[in-house]
């Protein structure tokens, strides 16, 4: 026992003192930064697809009231979003293309890791919308996309969210207020 | 049991000379500070001015004022890694480096955060008693964050 403590102790400080602290995140793996001197390829509608998938995992499961759901299809966002990175659009488009993916990244990475947060997720989900939306007018959309409004959110400035059909369940207040979503725009697929 | 106390005496001594760089106003930093939040903000009322700067901005900014506790190892580590991850989130020293989108939603954040009370971390207001703040300065922060415009 004695000497077990005399090891215990000191391993036990010296183990907290170096334990470093790291997370997966996208400020340590930022593809589109490695990538100087390959030409970028351009992105286009169906490298959306698979972000436009993920994202409709994470409504629905909001609107399940599944934090645990969420946070996987949060996950689910990060791989085509970093890929997203990697490319570019022509022209003066470039650098908010480049701001609002990342952005998007950041949203996703934090509904990600707020399992335990709805509240929070759905935060994000909120402005993960609008980079989506914004994306989707850059690059053009794979498919036909639908903005569906609900004013109650947000103490009265309301969000949006985006879905493949018309009518769909509420991811900021979940399935059962089915009264607050109008369709206030419709994005045209042209993948 | 006595050599153990003694290593750990010994261990608890060394690790103190183990001091990461401070998180403080250098010359490399101070041009990286892209628009401090204050600075961009002229009209913000005085007490709320000082109220972001004694609660937040240790660990939210790249000036950290540091008393002579936050010295002491290992409590030095659990300090730095408030400050590393603080700034990740949220760092007041570059706020005109964020795009308007995600100032609009560190707004929406900050001011849920103290209303929750997730935020300042009750490990730091447990040491810094004047970065408490009580239901009126919460109310006056978080007013003032969500009357800012987008």
């Amino acid at each position: 026992m004695r000497k077990f403590l005399t090891a215990a102790i000191p391993a036990l400080l010296l183990f907290y003192a170096c334990t470093p602290n790291k997370k997966p995140d996208s400020q340590n793996a930022l593809p589109a930064e490695q990538n100087q001197t390959t030409q970028p390829v351009n992105a286009g509608p169906a490298d959306l697809q698979p972000v436009i998938e993920a994202y409709s995992a994470l409504t629905h499961a909001l609107s399940e009231n599944d934090g645990e759901s969420a946070a996987r299809a949060g996950g689910e966002l990060v791989a085509p979003l970093q890929a997203l990175l990697t490319k570019s659009v022509a022209g003066e488009m470039q650098q908010k293309f480049a701001a609002i993916a990342k952005d998007a990244l950041e949203n996703a990475e934090h509904i990600r890791d707020n399992a335990g947060n709805i509240r929070h997720q759905r935060e994000h989900l909120d402005f993960l919308s609008r980079d989506l939306a914004d994306l989707a007018s850059i690059t053009g959309s794979p498919q036909v996309l639908y903005k569906i409004e609900c004013g109650r959110v947000n103490n009265g400035e309301g969000a949006f969210w985006l879905s493949s059909q018309k009518t769909d369940n509420n991811p900021y207040l979940g399935k059962q207020i089915t009264d607050c979503g109008e369709v206030t725009e419709e994005l045209k697929g042209n993948g | 049991m006595k050599t153990a106390a003694k290593i750990t005496a010994v261990l608890f001594l060394a690790v103190q000379f183990w001091q990461p760089p401070r998180n403080i106003a250098s010359p490399e930093k101070t041009a990286a500070d892209s628009g401090d939040f204050i600075e961009l903000h002229p009209e913000i009322p005085a007490e709320i001015e000082s109220l972001l700067r004694t609660s937040c901005y240790n660990c939210h900014s790249n000036h950290t004022r540091y008393q002579f506790y936050d010295f002491i190892q290992p409590g030095r580590f659990l300090v730095e890694s408030h400050i590393k991850n603080g700034k990740k989130e949220l760092n007041l020293s570059e706020w005109s480096g964020y795009i308007p989108r995600k100032q609009e939603r560190l707004l929406r954040t900050m001011a849920e955060q103290i209303e929750t009370g997730a935020m300042p971390l009750p490990a730091y207001t447990f040491i810094h008693a004047d970065a408490r703040l009580d239901s009126g300065r919460v109310k006056q922060i978080s007013e003032w964050l969500r009357s800012l415009e987008f």
